[in-house]
């Protein structure tokens, strides 16, 4: 179990040493417990992670949105607005918690946690670092179906979502809940094909085989004429997956009041809002590291695991930027255009590029091409 | 299955046309006018809170009368011709809908619209707001006014003491009355 | 929050954890999108690049009242609506604060002696904490009153009580 985590392993260490201070060892701990506890650590530290990051974005996407409309936005809390998301935070906490008559109190109460919990649970898989003394990547769980597990551990976000439009007794929240199954579900079948080519390319289903297959600037995205394309429907796909304009149907303002969150108030709230920042940071990370070599700086970085993580979070951030940048450009789409797309456009567009690498690879054209080059 | 690509390519090909306008933006400076520091300049016939030359106004009523919504209270009193003693001149801002109809008919040319627009106040009452720069007497008519007022008072008192006098004179006769009427 | 309210004497900690949340609300007061008639236009200039009302924390339009702050009830207020604006009113959650934003609002406006149709003034069927006068306000105004709206929270006691138990 703690081979496979260099992340685990550190926390028991860690363990280890605050034991020690009182003579005492980490073996008093049976192995069952020592995986609870390193767990439980591990994913508290994540939560508390994504819970600043999604600080830090919403003061970003504030600020941009303020700045492609050429306004200001938030400047008054604080230093250039800093404090701004931290007030939203406070205030969210002091809310009224609203549940109506009529829903199901259950389910209203499981609900946003379900769809946080489904988002924070496939950074498990993600790899975060790259440690070149042991060859191995920095992740909480190195597991060899990696990417596979992902796609499932996110899919569950769509159940906690139908059950907070169900458990709401409210139409709007039931019709934006029957629009995110539709439109995660059609959209699913891109965002698995697209990520299927590197998948094929690394021979791997693991995302820490990624990493190490893209050191020294050997990213996917070189590796064929393709990947281009390939990129570009995985992050459409990921857009509507994680529910972005334009594809933020279950909640569009303007059909259904805030969609399937349309009666949650306070902390309820701000749950579903972390697990919209969670997921884009989600999928922007695993388009770093399936497409742009993840913390690699074509092997500038060195060896230096903190550099990667800084490099790959700098990936992350512009990918970040660029989903606020479409969303503070582009207008909704209709219901009807979102499954024209998904379904007569990106998936058939998928298989052909699915089918164009494998043949790619099969015949090894890139050498063949770089011979034919080479010669004339 | 051609339209829905030939579509497809239309929208990408728009939406980055679109993305590069907003990143135009993105690097311009925002035009955003920081409202409490930077004040606005209103337009020279902006019609904002009403500015009363009260020298001027002569209390004919006529703004209240013209006022669609009755907003404007004046009260006052005309102790002689030309001299005004002021209880009241309110505009009620609750009501108001700065229409500017009140300033038209005014025959002295004393009431205007101004510059002002802030008046947020946490009570509808607070809305009402007193137009007068000063009340009773104007300061420089105050002189005047003083002294036809003491004239008066001494006409009055003069009167008084006259008619004492004459009760004085025939108090007999009146009580005989009285007897009499008994 | 409900059972600590109102329930500490003032001191040093108390007044700056009331101050904390205090200031945290008055940061982030987030309006509903509602707007009645053509006070509305002005409050979505509001919103807008020239008066940007998002400088304030407060720009974050809500469509749902669940996750609104504040309610401005911008335009006329029929009889026919009356109802609804209450009903939205009573369905945004504690702590909830109401602007009467221009004269049909604040007293029926032109409306007030003729109008057969229009509620004289909002404040019959919700408390208002603000009023700003004008048909329609400009801009300006709105934000000078969303600015007493941060005035009056910063005034307001959350887990101190002000020397008077409330039984």
């Amino acid at each position: 179990m703690f081979e496979q985590s260099i992340i685990l392993s550190a926390i028991r260490d860690a363990i280890d040493w605050v034991l020690g201070l009182v003579g005492q060892d980490i073996s008093i701990l049976p192995l069952p417990v020592q995986v609870v506890l390193c767990g439980l650590i591990a994913a508290g530290g994540l939560m508390g992670a994504i819970a600043f990051a999604v600080l830090i974005y919403v003061w970003m996407e504030r600020r941009i949105a303020g700045r492609m409309q050429a306004r200001r936005g938030p400047n008054r809390v604080g230093p250039y607005g800093l404090l701004q998301t931290v007030a939203d935070t406070f205030k969210l906490l002091r809310k009224e918690d609203i549940i109506p008559t009529g829903a199901n109190r259950i389910l209203f109460a499981f609900a946003p946690m379900l769809v946080l919990a489904g988002v924070v649970a496939a950074f498990a898989a993600i790899p975060i670092s790259w440690d070149a003394d042991k060859g191995e990547p920095i992740m909480i769980a190195d597991i060899d179906l990696g990417i596979f597990l992902i796609t499932a551990i996110v899919a569950t976000e769509v159940i906690g979502v139908i059950m907070a439009g169900w458990a709401s007794n409210n139409k709007w929240s039931l019709y934006g809940a029957m629009r995110e199954a539709a439109q995660v579900v059609s959209y699913e079948i891109p965002l698995g094909l697209s990520l299927l080519v590197p998948v094929l390319i690394v021979g791997d289903l693991s995302l820490g085989a990624a990493t190490e297959d893209q050191l020294g600037g050997n990213w996917l995205i070189w590796r064929n004429p393709f990947m281009w394309a390939v990129f570009f429907i995985f992050y459409v796909a990921g857009l509507a997956n994680c529910k972005r304009a334009p594809f933020d149907l279950p909640e569009a303002e303007s059909e259904l009041v805030a969609g399937f969150h349309t009666e949650y108030s306070g902390l309820r709230f701000s749950f579903f809002f972390m697990e919209e920042y969670a997921s884009m940071t989600l999928i922007s990370a695993i388009g770093a590291i399936y497409f742009f070599g993840a913390g690699d700086l074509f092997g500038l970085q060195g060896s230096s695991s903190l550099i990667m993580f800084g490099v790959l979070l700098f990936k992350i951030l512009v990918s970040i930027f660029v989903m606020m940048w479409i969303r503070w450009t582009l207008p909704r789409l209709r219901i009807d255009q979102v499954m024209t797309l998904g379904y007569k456009v990106l998936t058939p567009i998928a298989f052909f590029l699915l089918l164009g690498v494998t043949v790619w690879d099969l015949y090894d054209l890139n050498d063949k091409l770089w011979e034919l080059f080479s010669r004339s | 299955m051609v339209e829905t690509f030939k579509d497809f390519g239309f929208a990408v090909k728009t939406a980055i046309k679109g993305m590069g306008i907003t990143l135009k933006t993105f690097f311009e400076k925002p035009v955003t006018l920081q409202y409490p520091e930077e004040r606005p300049e209103v337009d020279s016939r902006y019609r904002g809170i009403h500015f009363l030359e009260q020298e001027k106004c002569i209390s004919c009523k006529v703004c209240a009368l013209a006022c669609p919504v009755d907003c404007i209270h004046i009260e006052s009193e005309l102790p002689e011709k030309g001299l005004y003693d002021w209880d009241r001149f309110d505009i009620d801002y609750g009501l108001c809908m700065f229409c500017e109809l009140c300033c038209f008919p005014c025959p002295t040319n004393c009431i205007h619209m101004g510059k002002e627009f802030d008046f947020s106040r946490f009570s509808r009452m607070d809305l009402v707001r007193n137009m007068l720069t000063w009340e009773g007497v104007s300061p420089a008519q105050k002189k005047e006014v003083d002294g036809i007022a003491a004239e008066k008072a001494a006409k009055k008192a003069a009167a008084a003491e006259a008619k004492k006098k004459a009760a004085q004179d025939e108090p007999k006769d009146t009580q005989d009355e009285k007897k009499d009427g008994e | 929050m409900g059972l600590l309210e109102h329930s500490f004497k003032d001191n040093i900690v108390t007044t700056k954890v009331d101050w904390l949340l205090n200031w945290s609300r008055k940061s982030s007061i987030w309006p509903m999108t509602f707007g009645l008639a053509c006070c509305a236009i002005e409050m979505m200039a509001v919103g807008a690049p020239k008066y940007d009302m998002d400088r304030f924390g407060a720009g974050a339009f809500r469509a749902t009242p669940r996750q609104a702050d504040l309610m401005i009830v911008a335009g006329t207020v029929t009889f026919k609506m009356a109802p609804r604006v209450k009903r939205l009113y009573e369905q945004m959650p504690d702590p909830k604060y109401v602007i009467a934003m221009g004269a049909c609002v604040i007293a029926g406006g032109p409306y007030c002696k003729y109008g057969y149709h229009v509620v004289n003034g909002v404040d019959l069927i919700v408390p208002v904490d603000v009023y700003v006068p004008g048909c329609p306000p400009r801009p300006e105004a709105l934000l000078e009153g969303v600015m007493r709206i941060q005035d009056k929270i910063m005034k307001e006691r959350v887990i101190t009580h002000s020397g008077v138990q409330a039984s």
